[in-house]
């Protein structure tokens, strides 16, 4: 697990940054521009007009000192009437209405194009990530999934959109000022270029040195979340275990951590905005050495001297916008990168390029030869041969963690297996279309998530089509009517985010007729009653007996009752199929099942 | 950190935001000095325009570059300038950067103390409070709702005193110099504020609306991801994509009012304030005309007024930053008021084994009565196993008996021995858990080592010890397991571990703590029956003096109980032996699923 890690917090362990970071690392930037490029098709005529008016503000920002000298040298001279008034303050006006109107479309316009961009990368990366298999998901923490779509989507958007237009705007504002005080006097452009490369470099160490720091500030802010964020899921253990100081403790030494990591960052970061002002004034104080001896040899007039002040800072102020355009677009390239690596990531399991839908079945399920392993060295599965013929319904029983879970992952191809195969019916499940598979086997999982709406909308969701009565039906003849139509609001209670409204059983419960409503050939249960009352779920074993009437049923399961009731009965114990038959036959035989059951039935039953 | 008393209760009236910003009397010292620092700073900027104007008229003038005797110029003058200039410049960005950094500490020392109380309240407050408002609301106040506040209190504060002092420092050059150049800039000023804050209430409104459909984005994504098993299983990927694409352009469409309303009318108040640029130079020029004004001064005016332009434009940003964060200030300030309802004071509980006892206890949730006059008492030494339906209750029971929740009515009451009874209200609740543990029916572990886990309720635990009771709960198999045993990690970012590995490591971190009174709330469910009755087992034999409820579903379980209860209809329906109940309570029969139904 540990690399070398540079925040002290939690010594030994990698950050979420350096992960992404180690991650990004491979191959880049060059790749990330033309990417980038790449997501504004569509916009680009838009972008092109972002340009050019940024180009016409340009041009106003640089008139506007002219009106200043034009003014100031009439005044000085005596001849500033009526009409030079009226010309330069119209000129001025006319300067501020193209900048500020300017503005406004731009904002107006780059607005346009970035909720644009992002919405269709955001639609188009939550698309490619439902395209991507179990293993990914199994694997990649789902805030990490969630933050690549939600924060990274939105730190693309000054790459995007911003980026070009407003360096642009610098570069033509540089340019602007150098061409306009070249024509009044050279000389003052050649004074103030020796400031060019000090202000570039300096921006770009600034930007080396703050980058770095600001990523070490984000990693300790990110940890003082997350440990709220799990004070606050967990604080019943919290208060349970007295531990409130104890966590009030580690969360003020995060907290501390971050305090320190933010005001080192600005240590270094602080020098930045003093260093440029200093800069700034030694411009033009240089300026002023220098246009003052032109001036007083008659060169320049008072007004112009007064104009180059002004280009002074059009001439350097471009160059610290500079430093903060790169840091923006190092910000979004670092999130551009972990955006492509989502893009580039492809799934274990697609559709072979030959798939044909799984034709209607009859549900005979095989496995033969099957072995798997979610790490390379940890076999889960070893070598299991099993039928199981239509309709039958088997039982599949065994210590926790000996891989029945796994089992069931493969039976809906959530993975494929390391060697052997699982096939329905004859059909290999790799040459068969995910979907069309799926609507025939329908798995409920151990972990039970409902989506936020009612319990109705969430039952729906198995079949779109069913009708009210339909549902109502499915939820009687199941027999979670006693359960579910005793809550306050029956079928139309609101589940609440992740279904967190209903407690653990009640959940269990809707996944179970969710799955039923979608009328699957082969119906395979995972723990999937393991919270629900043992009366309630007779009543649902006993609905199942009948609902199984003519499909195939793989259930995972710790009680007894539910295993005794199955026409087969499949010992898994570490990887490999340590016995099966019936439930009288295995008692019989006085082996793992025989143990297990005596166990559990101490007292008799 | 202390209390803090500066934001403590007794000042309902106040706003909630001013309530947070009064946090800084905490740091007065620290808050003057940055209040100073950057006075000067902000005022030194009008300072070097007023300089730069001084230089230009001596060099129009021909004070600063005169020509010499010999021929050829002395710039000794100009030189003055250049060297006034840049010692400015200097002391400017010392102090500017002495500011900055206090202006950091201090930020980050009262970002430290809202955080610490937060956290604080948050864990003070009881069980019921939190089911309440659910995790994810208290997680949204203390992430988003804190951060907004942050932004006010500490950058937006700053940013809005800085203003102040520029617009000051202006409109004071600009009155030094004449009083009808500060004349109607100071006008044009106002009028935009007022424009602009007016701008800033509808700009609010629209910005809420954009983050609400924002937000059902994000629930939806992440609803997307964390019910990805669900979604494949059930080929509901077409569906949930158009769903969220939906969701993104309802979001898009809202967020385009708000930029369009942005674009449309920030201009206005903008063009406002350049007027008063224009009527500087217009005015200015005519008061150089007129021998009134220096054309020095003059290029000074129009600098200050043109740096002003530009700072006008953040007046709106502030504007919305401040509305934002005062709606979140009163949703974090309602956290900080919130009376826990379970005080953290009382007596010590007693010494040695203990007894305890649930007396006509009723609680009500949201006008249901859920326990309705439970009697039942655990005896020291004995397991008390008790059975309901699906939602009967049985969990609400089980937190009343560490105290993580008062009962409505009736009393829990302990004693040690013979000792007299102890009203449960009377006694420390921190120090009550230590001596009765909880384990909680969904198993909840820290993203921590395993050792770390366990060590939560008993800090001074051995190795030795987390051991032995990894052994008593089964699971020495899972430190095992883990590469660096008992310090490897779990949870988030470590070791995936199965239901049953979670169960029983919450079991075995209860174990450490040697309760005196032991709950568990269905906490073996995913136990196989072998490792359950071998558990359970451990648990007899090595805390022979506890006082066991335990909450369970299957026969087996309640078989290796002394006692068992039937809860129903939130009373106590039975009550005896397992061996007596299944005889004799149908009720109970039907509940566990004793009679061996005959195909139905």
């Amino acid at each position: 697990m540990s690399k070398g890690t540079t925040a002290p917090a939690a010594p030994g362990r990698p950050s979420d940054l350096q992960d992404e970071e180690e991650q990004a690392r491979a191959k880049l930037d060059r790749a990330t521009a033309s990417r980038l490029w790449e997501l504004t098709r569509g916009s680009r005529k838009a972008l092109l007009g972002l340009a050019s008016l940024e180009a016409i503000m340009v041009v106003s920002i640089v008139l506007r000192p002219w009106f200043l000298a034009d003014i100031i040298d009439h005044t000085i001279a005596g001849t500033a009437t009526i009409n030079v008034f009226v010309f330069a303050l119209g000129g001025l006006l006319a300067t501020w209405l193209v900048r500020f109107g300017g503005a406004g479309v731009a904002h107006w316009m780059a607005g346009h194009i970035a909720l644009r961009v992002l919405a269709r990368l955001r639609s188009r990366l939550y698309a490619h990530v439902h395209g991507l298999s179990m293993r990914y998901f199994d694997s990649t923490r789902a805030g990490r999934i969630v933050a690549r779509v939600d924060r990274d989507v939105e730190a693309l958007q000054p790459a995007l959109v911003n980026a070009a237009p407003e360096g642009l705007g610098v570069l033509l504002r540089f340019t602007g000022a150098s061409v306009a005080m070249a024509l009044i006097d050279p000389w003052l452009l050649l004074v103030l270029a020796p400031l060019l490369p000090v202000l570039l470099i300096t921006a770009m160490l600034f930007r080396k040195a703050g980058q770095k720091r600001w990523g070490q500030v984000a990693e300790a802010k990110s940890r003082v979340t997350a440990q709220l964020c799990e004070s606050i899921t967990g604080i019943g253990v919290i208060q349970q275990s007295a531990a409130e100081s104890s966590n009030r403790e580690r969360y003020g030494r995060l907290l501390s951590d971050l305090d320190d990591s933010a005001i080192r960052a600005s240590y270094a970061w602080g020098w930045f905005g003093p260093f440029t002002a200093l800069l700034s004034t030694v411009g033009i104080a240089a300026l002023l050495l220098v246009g003052g001896i032109h001036l007083a040899e008659g060169r320049i007039s008072v007004g112009e001297l007064a104009q180059c002040v002004f280009y002074v800072f059009l001439f350097l102020g471009p160059l610290q916008e500079i430093g903060d355009l790169i840091e923006r677009l190092a910000t979004a390239s670092a999130a551009a990168q972990r955006v492509f690596l989502l893009l580039d990531t492809r799934p274990d399991i697609t559709d072979a390029a030959n798939a044909r839908p799984l034709p209607a079945v009859t549900g005979t399920v095989t496995l033969s030869g099957v072995h798997f392993a979610y790490l390379v060295d940890k076999p889960v599965l070893r070598g299991i041969d099993l039928t199981i013929r239509a309709g039958e319904t088997v039982a599949v029983v065994g210590p926790t963690g000996h891989g029945k879970s796994t089992l069931v992952q493969l039976l809906s191809r959530f993975y494929d297996p390391t060697a052997g195969s699982v096939s329905i019916d004859g059909h290999d499940l790799r040459g068969v279309t995910q979907d069309s598979l799926r609507r025939q086997i329908a798995v409920v999982p151990q972990d039970n998530v409902l989506f936020s709406g009612t319990i109705r909308d969430n039952l729906r969701l198995a079949r779109s089509g069913a009708s009210d009565a339909e549902i109502d039906d499915a939820v009687i003849r199941l027999g979670a009517d006693e359960v579910l139509l005793a809550l306050p609001m029956g079928l139309e209670t609101d589940c609440g985010p992740g279904g967190t409204n209903l407690s653990h059983g009640q959940r269990q419960l809707v996944c179970l007729v969710r799955a039923c409503l979608a009328d699957p050939k082969v119906l395979v249960l995972d723990e999937a009653t393991s919270a629900v009352d043992i009366h309630t779920e007779g009543r649902i074993r006993r609905a199942l007996k009948r609902l199984v009437a003519g499909r195939t049923a793989v259930i995972v399961a710790h009680r007894l009752a539910t295993i005794r009731d199955a026409d087969r009965i499949v010992v898994i114990v570490d990887g490999l199929i340590a016995e099966q038959g019936g439930h009288d036959q295995l008692m019989s035989a006085g082996g793992r099942y025989a143990a297990l059951y005596a166990s559990s039935q101490l007292a008799g039953g | 950190m202390g209390q803090a008393g500066a934001i403590g209760e007794g000042a309902r009236i106040v706003h909630p935001l001013v309530r947070l910003l009064s946090l800084y009397r905490d740091h007065l010292g620290l808050a003057t000095s940055v209040v100073a620092g950057l006075g000067l700073v902000n005022l030194a900027q009008p300072a070097t325009a007023w300089l730069v104007g001084l230089a230009v008229e001596d060099l129009r003038s021909g004070i600063a570059v005169r020509p010499m005797l010999g021929g050829g110029l002395d710039a000794s003058g100009a030189w003055t300038w250049v060297w006034i200039l840049v010692g400015v410049t200097v002391l400017r960005g010392l102090l500017q950067y002495g500011s900055t950094i206090i202006a950091m500490v201090l930020g980050q020392r009262l970002l430290h103390t809202m955080r610490d109380r937060l956290l604080q309240a948050v864990q003070g407050l009881d069980l019921a409070w939190h089911r309440l408002h659910g995790a994810g609301e208290v997680i949204n106040r203390a992430t988003r709702d804190s951060d907004l506040v942050r932004d006010a209190i500490v950058g937006g504060s700053r940013n809005l005193f800085e203003l102040a002092l520029v617009i000051l420092g202006t409109v004071g050059l600009l009155l030094y110099y004449h009083w009808l150049l500060a004349l109607v800039p100071a006008l044009l000023v106002l009028v935009a504020i007022v424009i602009m804050k007016r701008q800033a209430a509808r700009l609010v409104a629209l910005d809420r609306q954009a983050a609400a459909s924002y937000d059902a984005v994000s629930q939806e994504l992440s609803e997307g991801i964390h019910g990805v098993r669900v979604i494949k299983a059930f080929a509901l990927e077409d569906q949930r994509i158009d769903r969220f694409s939906d969701r993104v352009d309802a979001f898009t469409v809202k967020a385009r009012a708000a930029v369009r309303y942005t674009a449309v009318r920030l201009p206005l108040p903008q063009l406002i304030v350049s007027l008063g640029h224009v009527w500087v130079l217009g005015c200015g020029g005519v008061l150089v005309s007129r021998g009134q004004l220096v054309p020095g001064d003059l290029i000074a005016a129009v600098m200050v007024i043109q740096g002003l332009v530009f700072r006008v434009e953040a007046i709106g940003s502030l504007v919305r930053m401040f509305a934002d964060a005062s709606s979140s200030a009163g949703r974090i300030i309602e956290i900080f008021d919130a009376r826990p309802a379970i005080p953290a004071s009382g007596i010590a509980p007693p010494d040695g084994p203990l007894a305890v006892r649930l007396e006509a206890v009723t609680v009500r949730i949201a006008n249901r009565t859920i326990l309705d006059r439970i009697d039942l008492e655990l005896a020291p030494g004995t397991i008390t196993a008790l059975v309901g339906s699906t939602g009967s209750g049985k969990s609400t029971l089980a937190q009343l008996v560490p105290r993580l929740r008062d009962p409505d009515g009736g009393r829990v009451i302990v004693r040690s021995q013979s000792e007299p009874w102890i009203d449960l209200r009377t006694v420390q609740p921190q120090a009550w858990r230590r001596r009765c543990q909880l384990v909680f029916q969904e198993a909840f572990l820290f993203s921590d080592a395993l050792a770390g886990n366990l060590r939560m309720v008993c800090p001074e635990a051995s190795d030795a010890d987390i051991q032995e009771v990894l052994r008593l709960a089964a699971a020495e198999e899972v430190a095992a397991s883990l590469p660096e045993g008992i310090n490897g990690r779990i949870g988030e970012r470590g070791v995936t571990l199965s239901g049953g590995q979670r169960q029983r490591i919450c079991l075995a971190r209860a174990l450490l703590a040697r309760p005196a009174v032991l709950v568990l709330d269905d906490a073996t469910s995913a136990l196989d029956a072998v490792t359950e009755s071998r558990v359970l087992g451990n648990l007899r034999s090595h805390l022979s003096d506890t006082a066991i409820l335990m909450i369970c579903s299957k026969p087996s379980s309640c078989a290796a109980a002394d006692r068992v209860l039937l809860l129903r209809d939130g009373r106590i329906a039975g009550a005896g032996t397992h061996a007596e109940l299944s005889a004799h309570d149908t009720t109970y029969r039907d509940l566990l699923g004793l009679d061996r139904e005959v195909a139905a």
